[in-house]
């Protein structure tokens, strides 16, 4: 009795430890056919990455394209009539500026360049066909620093994986963009009119080399004499996009007036 | 005494048997493992490569959009990038006469990197006849699904960029190879 009570433990032992693999194997195979399938859907892929990572470069080329082109039409807006130094209205010969007595309001230009790029730029960004890029509307802070404009965004672009693990990749939007020329080149067209004319009179010659600098090199000048005074055009040399009336490509070009008295 | 030792040789024996079929078992579900794991990779890995031929490359079009051509606008030659030529041409900005002018030097630049491995659409004007300017193998290939496309959101519309060039490149890893299959000189 003893003996059969001793193999049956024996027994039971063994039967233990073949229920306990067949127990670990079956766990195994489950593990194998289900559990990792899964997991391989949760996993996010170098490809997933790549796809989101195209999208984000995407939209954030129409960001930028978006600033592009509202900053062409804002220097338009700015140059077709620059907001002046004076607290008066100022003289004007047959419609156009006298800059003897009043001067370019950088201050002003800026903050006129700033309000009209800031419409133009939320225009053009409500015109995407994606929300999230809609979603940027009124998000901005826009400065201005020479000829850099800054666009901060106080919100970047997330982009969320189709996952049961959920991943987010995230992409500023903040970026600094160069204009052709700073705006204080207005001041500086000015100053530089008056004295070429306080010196050289009508010698358009003599007026032509005062006006041919490095630092006005973004503009052509022309002048003619009418009366009293000498009209000079000033010429972009790069051409922008920009609407008056009807879209253009093309210089931008404004007159003002100078006296020889 | 005596039956105690056959009790201790019994259980012995049957902890041996039990250790045997463990083994068993174990080592057939490592050979199962070792048989089906390889499969699963390989079918994760077609997966993988039909997926990457369809990945857009936004990186190589945007650059091509920003490529300068050279057009004449009233009489004077300026370089003007792809994007904005799209522009004038929508907003018939640049005359037909130097659009057809323009027309040449695109699908030359087009041809210098893709050869005759590549397809561009612009939605929102017919700058180019047939609206989807392809090469015979492109289409060949186009016609299979197996060209990547990639879209681009323009200020004016849509641009749309089919590169076989580089999905030749997935598939065959082989420079010479592609640049022989899409005549790149």
């Amino acid at each position: 009795m003893k003996m059969k009570k001793m193999n049956k433990k024996a027994i039971s032992f063994a039967v233990g430890m073949v229920l306990l693999a067949i127990a670990i194997t079956v766990f195994a195979f489950y593990m194998v056919f289900f559990v990792s399938n899964e997991r391989i859907k949760d996993i996010v892929t170098p490809l997933d990455l790549i796809n989101i990572q195209n999208d984000a470069r995407e939209d954030v080329f129409f960001i930028k394209e978006s600033a592009n082109y509202a900053s062409q039409r804002a220097v338009y807006s700015v140059l077709n009539e620059i907001p002046m130094k004076s607290s008066s209205p100022y003289k004007k010969y047959q419609d156009i500026d006298i800059w003897n007595d009043c001067e370019p309001d950088i201050k002003k230009v800026e903050e006129k360049f700033l309000d009209e790029f800031s419409q133009e730029f939320y225009s053009l960004i409500k015109s995407s066909d994606k929300d999230i890029i809609k979603n940027l509307d009124g998000k901005y802070v826009f400065s201005l620093n020479n000829n850099i404009l800054k666009l901060q965004s106080g919100q970047e672009l997330e982009y969320h994986t189709l996952l049961e693990i959920h991943a987010v990749y995230k992409t500023s939007v903040s970026f600094e963009k160069e204009l052709p020329f700073s705006l204080n080149i207005l001041s500086d067209i000015h100053t530089r009119s008056k004295n070429a004319v306080n010196t050289c009179k009508d010698d358009f010659d003599c007026i032509t080399e005062k006006m041919n600098s490095d630092d006005l090199d973004d503009f052509d000048f022309e002048f003619t004499k009418n009366g009293d005074y000498i009209i000079f055009t000033a010429r972009t040399k790069d051409r922008f996009f920009f609407n008056d009336g009807t879209l253009k490509y093309d210089k931008i070009s404004f007159d003002y007036a100078i006296s020889l008295t | 005494m005596k039956l105690n030792k056959k009790a201790i040789i019994g259980s012995g024996l049957a902890t041996v048997w039990a250790i045997v079929v463990i083994a068993i078992i174990l080592a057939i579900f490592f050979l199962l493992s070792a048989v089906i794991l390889p499969f699963k990779k390989t079918s994760e890995n077609v997966i993988v490569t039909d997926k990457f031929t369809l990945i857009e490359n936004s990186e190589s079009v945007i650059a091509l959009l920003n490529t300068l051509f050279e057009i004449s606008l009233n009489g004077e030659t300026v370089k003007v990038p792809l994007k904005d030529i799209f522009i004038l041409y929508d907003n018939n900005l640049v005359s037909n006469l130097d659009m057809e002018n323009i027309k040449p030097q695109i699908k030359t630049s087009l041809e210098k990197a893709y050869g005759s491995c590549y397809a561009i659409k612009y939605e929102g004007t017919n700058i180019f006849e047939d609206n989807w300017q392809t090469s015979a193998y492109a289409e060949k290939w186009q016609q299979q699904g197996e060209i990547t496309l990639t879209e681009i959101n323009l200020i004016s519309g849509k641009f749309s960029f089919r590169n076989l060039f580089d999905t030749c490149m997935i598939k065959n890893r082989n420079i010479e190879n592609c640049k022989m299959a899409c005549l790149i000189i």
